[in-house]
């Protein structure tokens, strides 16, 4: 296992005007090739940057993030991200969104890279639609084939079904979940759905508020595939949701 | 009884939709049909001096006679061959430039005082200081048009970089796209429908320019052809020559308008 993500003290601050405001403080995380970690925290807390971060969009400040035993700032580890919008480019068709960018690859692999992918996400029949033509659920299945397309060894999931409906949601968590399983690709997801962290993730990460750090990691130990109306999972929901609104000592089993 | 009544409400429904047709003819063609008639009566009625106010009949022989003897075919030419050189230079300055000015913060922070303190004169301003320096042959007319297509260009296409989503920039530095690419297909793309308004707008500009140009130093051309016929006092052939500009003008536009919704394709719902 060389290909652990290690992230040791991370700091973040931004500089807005003369006020330097600190979102990340000294995050502690050690990720295990091909796990699937949810971090779940208040919206505005600081958990995209952190992804952000991860993805090499963002400099940090202070700390250090391994990816096996290399910086992850000089490290071609490839990464790969799905954001809340899908930003496929409007002109181009699903078949040219998804294969832009592949390079290194002869005519031939490139197709048939395309096309597996393209399988993989159900968009049969839809190469050559263009985004507007798409809905909400199958504009963001081809941004998820655009990311597999690249073979990432990490991708960074920020909020990814956030736009959608509620059905198309759980349906989108499930064909993720099966791509994951299939390609073991270590995953990051980024969200504020409790339910989504726990039914995804073998590991929570309960973030605090801004600056946000670690205030505690849930270890999911449900089998997959796991029911979202089981009692376990409501255990769980409970636990976390405890973190969540603890301060206002409210009767939590107004939640459930 | 109940298809019955389908069938009368279907009648019902083709009598008002032919209705709304013939509505819609009728309101989007009477004031072009009054004017006419109005221009006919008056000119015909001897209220006003026919060299003024020349009769539909006049206009019309004015135009088959230039038409056949190919004064109308040399003066469009030769406007239009000048248009379109100055607008093929102006344009692809102004979307070199504006490319650069979109792409690099700084480029536009040192050209924008000057381009902008320039933008304010209007091209007729500069016609005498660029017949002094060019003369005035063609090179003079060539220049001004290529400042009059400039600008519309320049500033449209700095918009459209500029309103390229900040999402996209993302995604292409994620996945390591070349610069190449993301110029020609995130950059471009995303500012095409904002430069196709700049090249319009260039155009319209373009092209009232060459006329005012010609107007005050030329030997041919549409717009000398119209001040020419006012010394002789041919109003007819001043009429003729101002529906000429007219047309080629909307036609431009209507050629430019139809390569923007081609060429926009992904756009279409």
């Amino acid at each position: 296992m060389g290909y652990d993500l290690q992230i040791n003290d991370l700091s973040k601050s931004f500089h807005v005007g003369s006020d330097c405001i600190q979102v990340l403080d000294n995050i502690n995380l050690a990720i295990k090739e091909g796990e699937f970690i949810s971090i779940v925290g208040h919206s505005g807390c600081g958990k995209s940057t952190l992804l952000k971060i991860i993805a090499g969009l963002v400099d940090y400040t202070e700390g250090t993030i391994l990816f096996g035993d290399q910086d992850l700032r000089k490290s071609t580890v490839h990464r790969g991200m799905i954001f809340q919008d899908h930003r496929l480019l409007p002109w181009m068709t699903v078949e040219g969104n998804i294969g832009f960018g592949l390079y290194d690859l002869d005519k031939e692999e490139k197709k048939s890279r395309i096309r597996e992918q393209i399988e993989l996400v159900g968009l049969r029949g839809f190469e050559k639609a263009y985004p507007h033509q798409l809905s909400g659920g199958m504009a963001q299945r081809t941004a998820i084939a655009r990311a597999f397309v690249h073979r990432p060894d990490i991708l960074l999931l920020d909020e990814p079904f956030g736009a959608l409906d509620a059905l198309t949601r759980i349906q989108m968590q499930d064909e993720v979940l099966k791509i994951w399983e299939k390609a073991k690709t270590t995953m990051i997801l980024v969200t504020h759905d409790i339910d989504e962290a726990i039914y995804l993730g073998d590991r929570v990460v309960i973030n605090t508020n801004r600056p946000a750090s670690i205030k505690k990691i849930f270890n999911i130990d449900l089998e997959r595939p796991r029911k979202r109306t089981s009692h376990y999972f409501s255990l769980f929901k409970e636990e976390i949701l405890k973190e969540f609104f603890e301060s206002k000592k409210r009767d939590l089993e107004y939640y459930l | 009884m109940a298809l019955n009544y389908g069938t009368e409400k279907d009648e019902n429904d083709s009598v008002k939709k032919a209705v709304s047709i013939i509505v819609e003819i009728i309101s989007s063609n009477i004031v072009p049909v009054i004017l006419v008639i109005l221009w006919w009566y008056l000119s015909s009625s001897g209220i006003f001096p026919s060299i003024l106010m020349p009769p539909l009949t006049k206009i019309w022989s004015a135009f088959v006679k230039n038409f056949t003897n190919g004064l109308l075919a040399k003066d469009l030419i030769s406007s239009l061959s000048i248009v379109l050189k100055g607008y093929i230079i102006g344009s692809l300055l102004g979307l070199i430039a504006g490319i650069l000015m979109g792409i690099f913060p700084r480029v536009k922070r040192m050209f924008d005082p000057v381009l902008n303190g320039l933008r304010q004169i209007p091209p007729l301003a500069w016609i005498p200081l660029l017949i002094l320096w060019f003369g005035i042959g063609n090179a003079s007319k060539v220049i001004l048009i290529i400042m009059g297509s400039f600008f519309p260009v320049l500033l449209n296409t700095v918009n459209g970089i500029a309103g390229v989503p900040q999402g996209l920039l993302e995604f292409a530095k994620l996945y390591k796209i070349k610069k190449r690419d993301i110029l020609l297909h995130i950059y471009l793309p995303g500012a095409l429908s904002s430069i196709f308004v700049g090249l319009r707008l260039g155009a319209s500009t373009a092209w009232m320019s060459i006329v005012a140009a010609e107007m005050i130093a030329a030997t041919a051309g549409v717009g000398y052809r119209i001040n020419d016929a006012r010394n002789l006092m041919q109003s007819d052939l001043v009429i003729v020559y101002m529906i000429l500009i007219a047309c080629v003008g909307g036609l431009m536009d209507f050629a430019i308008k139809s390569l923007a919704k081609y060429v926009l394709k992904w756009q279409r719902a």
